[in-house]
Protein backbone atom coordinates (compact mmCIF):
# COMPACT_ATOMS: atom_id res chain seq x y z
CA UNK A 1 0.00 0.00 0.00
CA UNK A 2 0.99 3.45 -0.79
CA UNK A 3 2.37 5.02 2.53
CA UNK A 4 0.32 8.14 2.27
CA UNK A 5 -2.64 5.62 2.63
CA UNK A 6 -1.44 4.46 5.10
CA UNK A 7 -0.77 7.59 6.86
CA UNK A 8 -4.36 8.82 6.56
CA UNK A 9 -5.46 5.83 8.53
CA UNK A 10 -2.01 5.77 11.18
CA UNK A 11 -3.58 6.71 14.28
CA UNK A 12 -6.63 3.90 13.71
CA UNK A 13 -4.56 1.36 13.13
CA UNK A 14 -2.12 1.98 15.95
CA UNK A 15 -5.20 2.22 18.21
CA UNK A 16 -6.72 -0.70 16.91
CA UNK A 17 -3.29 -2.84 17.09
CA UNK A 18 -3.41 -1.94 20.78
CA UNK A 19 -6.48 -2.68 21.28
CA UNK A 20 -6.03 -6.44 22.13
CA UNK A 21 -3.06 -6.04 24.17
CA UNK A 22 -0.71 -3.42 25.12
CA UNK A 23 3.16 -3.52 23.13
CA UNK A 24 6.31 -2.10 23.16
CA UNK A 25 7.25 0.02 19.32
CA UNK A 26 9.27 -2.93 18.06
CA UNK A 27 6.17 -5.54 18.67
CA UNK A 28 3.56 -3.10 17.07
CA UNK A 29 5.44 -2.61 14.17
CA UNK A 30 5.48 -6.60 13.74
CA UNK A 31 1.84 -7.09 14.95
CA UNK A 32 0.56 -4.47 12.33
CA UNK A 33 2.68 -6.74 9.48
CA UNK A 34 1.62 -9.82 10.44
CA UNK A 35 -2.25 -9.00 10.71
CA UNK A 36 -2.35 -7.24 7.56
CA UNK A 37 -0.50 -10.26 5.85
CA UNK A 38 2.44 -7.76 5.13
CA UNK A 39 0.41 -5.13 3.69
CA UNK A 40 0.73 -2.01 6.51
CA UNK A 41 4.64 -2.09 6.38
CA UNK A 42 4.86 0.81 8.79
CA UNK A 43 8.41 2.37 8.94
CA UNK A 44 9.59 2.72 12.32
CA UNK A 45 9.80 6.48 11.80
CA UNK A 46 6.66 6.76 11.33
CA UNK A 47 5.26 5.02 14.42
CA UNK A 48 6.96 6.45 17.44
CA UNK A 49 6.08 10.17 16.13
CA UNK A 50 2.63 8.92 16.20
CA UNK A 51 2.89 7.79 19.26
CA UNK A 52 4.21 10.54 21.29
CA UNK A 53 1.52 12.26 19.50
CA UNK A 54 -1.09 9.80 20.79
CA UNK A 55 -0.20 9.66 24.22
CA UNK A 56 0.05 13.60 24.59
CA UNK A 57 -3.90 13.40 23.18
CA UNK A 58 -3.91 11.02 26.33
CA UNK A 59 -5.39 8.08 23.84
CA UNK A 60 -2.35 6.18 24.86
CA UNK A 61 -0.43 5.76 28.44
CA UNK A 62 2.85 4.52 28.39
CA UNK A 63 5.30 2.59 30.98
CA UNK A 64 8.20 1.51 31.67
CA UNK A 65 8.43 -2.66 32.12
CA UNK A 66 11.64 -4.93 32.55
CA UNK A 67 10.32 -7.84 29.86
CA UNK A 68 12.73 -10.75 29.73
CA UNK A 69 15.52 -8.86 31.22
CA UNK A 70 14.65 -6.15 28.76
CA UNK A 71 13.78 -2.28 30.12
CA UNK A 72 10.31 -1.50 27.55
CA UNK A 73 8.08 1.24 26.99
CA UNK A 74 4.85 -0.43 26.76
CA UNK A 75 1.93 0.93 25.40
CA UNK A 76 -1.49 0.54 26.08
CA UNK A 77 -5.25 2.09 25.44
CA UNK A 78 -6.56 4.69 27.95
CA UNK A 79 -10.11 4.81 28.81
CA UNK A 80 -10.18 7.52 25.87
CA UNK A 81 -8.19 6.01 23.38
CA UNK A 82 -11.27 2.91 23.49
CA UNK A 83 -14.01 5.63 23.29
CA UNK A 84 -11.69 7.10 20.35
CA UNK A 85 -11.15 4.14 18.77
CA UNK A 86 -15.02 2.87 18.73
CA UNK A 87 -15.87 6.30 16.91
CA UNK A 88 -12.98 5.74 14.76
CA UNK A 89 -14.17 1.97 14.02
CA UNK A 90 -17.83 3.48 12.84
CA UNK A 91 -17.07 6.31 10.93
CA UNK A 92 -14.34 3.66 9.01
CA UNK A 93 -17.10 1.03 8.77
CA UNK A 94 -19.43 4.06 7.34
CA UNK A 95 -16.57 5.29 4.81
CA UNK A 96 -15.17 1.68 3.86
CA UNK A 97 -18.98 0.69 2.62
CA UNK A 98 -19.27 3.82 1.19
CA UNK A 99 -16.24 3.92 -1.19
CA UNK A 100 -17.22 0.49 -1.76
CA UNK A 101 -20.61 1.24 -3.20
CA UNK A 102 -18.64 3.89 -5.24
CA UNK A 103 -15.78 2.09 -6.88
CA UNK A 104 -17.11 -1.45 -6.26
CA UNK A 105 -15.66 -4.46 -4.98
CA UNK B 1 30.72 2.23 16.96
CA UNK B 2 28.21 0.19 15.26
CA UNK B 3 25.78 1.46 12.59
CA UNK B 4 22.94 1.25 15.00
CA UNK B 5 24.66 3.12 17.83
CA UNK B 6 26.03 5.50 16.03
CA UNK B 7 22.69 6.25 15.02
CA UNK B 8 21.44 6.35 18.48
CA UNK B 9 23.44 8.87 19.78
CA UNK B 10 23.38 10.94 16.15
CA UNK B 11 19.70 11.25 17.14
CA UNK B 12 20.50 11.87 20.97
CA UNK B 13 22.12 14.95 19.92
CA UNK B 14 19.75 16.24 17.34
CA UNK B 15 16.75 16.17 20.04
CA UNK B 16 16.26 18.59 22.66
CA UNK B 17 16.69 18.02 26.36
CA UNK B 18 13.12 18.39 26.57
CA UNK B 19 12.74 17.77 30.90
CA UNK B 20 14.53 14.43 30.38
CA UNK B 21 11.84 13.02 27.59
CA UNK B 22 15.02 13.03 25.11
CA UNK B 23 16.12 9.98 27.12
CA UNK B 24 13.05 8.27 27.14
CA UNK B 25 13.25 8.59 23.10
CA UNK B 26 16.35 7.49 22.81
CA UNK B 27 16.35 4.75 24.66
CA UNK B 28 13.33 3.41 23.18
CA UNK B 29 14.83 3.86 19.74
CA UNK B 30 18.12 2.35 21.11
CA UNK B 31 16.20 -0.89 22.26
CA UNK B 32 13.61 -0.87 18.83
CA UNK B 33 17.23 -1.07 17.08
CA UNK B 34 18.22 -4.48 19.77
CA UNK B 35 15.39 -5.93 18.40
CA UNK B 36 15.05 -4.99 14.73
CA UNK B 37 18.79 -4.73 13.79
CA UNK B 38 20.16 -3.78 10.72
CA UNK B 39 16.60 -4.12 8.70
CA UNK B 40 14.98 -1.80 11.35
CA UNK B 41 17.67 0.65 11.13
CA UNK B 42 17.17 0.80 7.61
CA UNK B 43 13.35 1.04 8.47
CA UNK B 44 14.02 4.05 10.49
CA UNK B 45 14.64 6.34 7.70
CA UNK B 46 17.17 9.22 8.03
CA UNK B 47 18.12 10.20 11.56
CA UNK B 48 17.53 13.92 10.53
CA UNK B 49 13.84 13.04 9.64
CA UNK B 50 12.90 11.33 12.65
CA UNK B 51 14.81 13.70 15.16
CA UNK B 52 12.86 16.33 13.03
CA UNK B 53 9.42 14.45 14.03
CA UNK B 54 10.24 13.51 17.33
CA UNK B 55 11.78 16.39 18.42
CA UNK B 56 8.67 18.68 17.89
CA UNK B 57 6.64 16.02 20.06
CA UNK B 58 8.88 16.12 22.55
CA UNK B 59 8.86 19.70 23.12
CA UNK B 60 5.18 19.77 23.14
CA UNK B 61 5.05 16.99 25.77
CA UNK B 62 7.70 19.16 27.62
CA UNK B 63 6.04 22.36 27.34
CA UNK B 64 3.03 20.33 29.09
CA UNK B 65 4.65 19.48 31.52
CA UNK B 66 6.29 22.34 32.67
CA UNK B 67 2.88 24.10 32.69
CA UNK B 68 1.71 22.05 35.51
CA UNK B 69 4.99 21.97 37.22
CA UNK B 70 5.47 25.72 36.91
CA UNK B 71 2.46 26.50 38.85
CA UNK B 72 3.10 24.48 41.48
CA UNK B 73 6.60 25.72 42.33
CA UNK B 74 4.44 29.31 42.41
CA UNK B 75 1.95 28.51 44.61
CA UNK B 76 4.74 26.22 46.86
CA UNK B 77 6.64 29.52 46.86
CA UNK B 78 3.94 31.16 49.30
CA UNK B 79 6.02 28.69 51.98
CA UNK B 80 9.28 30.88 51.93
CA UNK B 81 7.68 34.11 50.72
CA UNK B 82 5.08 34.55 53.14
CA UNK B 83 4.13 31.81 55.97
CA UNK B 84 7.53 31.23 57.22
CA UNK B 85 8.68 34.71 57.68
CA UNK B 86 5.09 35.94 58.70
CA UNK B 87 4.78 32.72 61.30
CA UNK B 88 9.15 33.01 62.47
CA UNK B 89 9.80 36.64 62.76
CA UNK B 90 9.26 38.59 65.61
CA UNK B 91 6.53 41.52 65.96
CA UNK B 92 7.93 44.60 64.15
CA UNK B 93 7.64 47.60 67.00
CA UNK B 94 6.43 50.30 64.94
CA UNK B 95 2.33 50.60 64.03
CA UNK B 96 3.26 51.72 60.18
CA UNK B 97 5.82 49.65 58.00
CA UNK B 98 8.94 52.63 57.85
CA UNK B 99 8.85 53.78 53.96
CA UNK B 100 12.31 51.87 53.25
CA UNK B 101 10.60 48.72 53.72
CA UNK B 102 7.44 49.17 53.11
CA UNK B 103 7.80 50.07 49.01
CA UNK B 104 9.93 46.79 48.78
CA UNK B 105 6.79 44.82 50.59
CA UNK B 106 4.60 46.04 48.16
CA UNK B 107 6.56 45.33 45.27
CA UNK B 108 7.32 41.84 46.10
CA UNK B 109 3.73 41.04 47.03
CA UNK B 110 2.56 42.48 43.48
CA UNK B 111 5.26 40.54 41.68
CA UNK B 112 4.36 37.48 43.44
CA UNK B 113 0.09 38.09 42.62
CA UNK B 114 1.81 38.93 38.98
CA UNK B 115 3.64 35.38 39.05
CA UNK B 116 0.61 33.70 40.48
CA UNK B 117 -1.67 35.19 37.49
CA UNK B 118 0.59 34.65 34.89
CA UNK B 119 1.15 30.72 35.79
CA UNK B 120 -2.49 29.69 36.22
CA UNK B 121 -2.86 31.41 32.71
CA UNK B 122 -0.27 29.06 31.88
CA UNK B 123 -1.97 26.17 33.19
CA UNK B 124 -4.81 26.88 31.31
CA UNK B 125 -3.51 27.44 28.42
CA UNK B 126 -1.05 24.42 28.68
CA UNK B 127 -3.80 21.98 28.25
CA UNK B 128 -5.38 23.49 24.93
CA UNK B 129 -1.72 24.73 23.42
CA UNK B 130 1.36 23.75 25.38
CA UNK B 131 3.86 25.81 23.24
CA UNK B 132 1.73 28.96 23.64
CA UNK B 133 1.66 28.88 27.26
CA UNK B 134 5.34 29.04 27.37
CA UNK B 135 4.82 33.34 26.97
CA UNK B 136 2.68 33.41 30.76
CA UNK B 137 5.35 30.60 32.02
CA UNK B 138 8.00 33.43 30.99
CA UNK B 139 6.40 36.04 32.75
CA UNK B 140 5.62 33.49 35.95
CA UNK B 141 9.04 32.90 36.14
CA UNK B 142 10.62 36.18 35.56
CA UNK B 143 7.65 37.81 38.20
CA UNK B 144 9.27 35.20 40.94
CA UNK B 145 12.27 36.09 40.46
CA UNK B 146 10.96 39.94 41.19
CA UNK B 147 9.56 38.55 43.94
CA UNK B 148 12.16 36.58 45.38
CA UNK B 149 14.12 39.45 44.92
CA UNK B 150 12.26 42.24 46.70
CA UNK B 151 11.73 39.15 49.56
CA UNK B 152 14.80 38.96 50.36
CA UNK B 153 16.64 42.47 50.29
CA UNK B 154 13.82 43.60 52.56
CA UNK B 155 14.46 40.28 54.84
CA UNK B 156 17.72 41.18 55.16
CA UNK B 157 16.81 44.98 56.37
CA UNK B 158 14.48 43.11 58.25
CA UNK B 159 17.08 41.92 60.83
CA UNK B 160 18.65 45.21 61.69
CA UNK B 161 14.97 47.04 61.75
CA UNK B 162 13.21 44.52 64.18
CA UNK B 163 15.60 43.06 67.30
CA UNK B 164 15.59 39.55 67.62
CA UNK B 165 15.10 38.77 63.82
CA UNK B 166 17.35 35.90 63.66
CA UNK B 167 19.92 36.48 60.67
CA UNK B 168 20.53 32.62 60.51
CA UNK B 169 16.60 31.96 59.67
CA UNK B 170 17.21 35.01 56.87
CA UNK B 171 20.28 34.20 55.54
CA UNK B 172 20.34 29.93 56.07
CA UNK B 173 16.82 29.63 54.77
CA UNK B 174 14.59 32.10 53.74
CA UNK B 175 17.10 33.48 51.01
CA UNK B 176 18.58 29.81 49.37
CA UNK B 177 14.77 28.84 49.45
CA UNK B 178 13.32 31.47 47.63
CA UNK B 179 17.01 31.00 45.18
CA UNK B 180 16.08 27.42 44.75
CA UNK B 181 12.45 28.23 44.02
CA UNK B 182 13.78 30.54 41.30
CA UNK B 183 16.58 28.51 40.07
CA UNK B 184 13.80 25.12 39.58
CA UNK B 185 11.42 27.42 37.96
CA UNK B 186 13.57 28.61 35.29
CA UNK B 187 15.16 25.13 34.88
CA UNK B 188 11.76 24.09 33.83
CA UNK B 189 11.25 26.83 31.72
CA UNK B 190 14.18 26.60 29.60
CA UNK B 191 14.58 22.93 29.30
CA UNK B 192 11.13 22.47 28.04
CA UNK B 193 11.37 25.49 25.54
CA UNK B 194 15.04 25.56 24.34
CA UNK B 195 16.33 24.39 21.46
CA UNK B 196 18.83 21.32 21.81
CA UNK B 197 21.70 22.74 23.42
CA UNK B 198 21.31 26.66 22.01
CA UNK B 199 19.76 29.38 23.24
CA UNK B 200 16.97 29.96 21.09
CA UNK B 201 13.29 29.31 22.14
CA UNK B 202 11.48 27.15 20.20
CA UNK B 203 8.36 28.68 19.10
CA UNK B 204 6.73 25.72 16.97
Amino acid sequence: LRSEVLKGHLDLLLLAALSAAPGHGYALVERLRDESGGAFDLSEGTVYPALYRLERAKLLASRWSVVGGRRRRIYSLTRTGRRELAERRRDWTLFAAAVKGVVGA
Amino acid sequence: LTPRERYVRELERRLPFALGLRGRAVAEVREHLRDGGDEALARFGPVDELAAELAHELRVAASARATWLVPALVAAFVFPFYLVPENAFPPAPWVSVPDYLAWKQDAALAAFVLAVGAAFTAAVVGRLWPRVALVPLALAVAALAVAATFASVMDVQWIDAVPGTSPWLVYGLLVPARLVFVLAAAGLFLGAGLRDGGHELATD
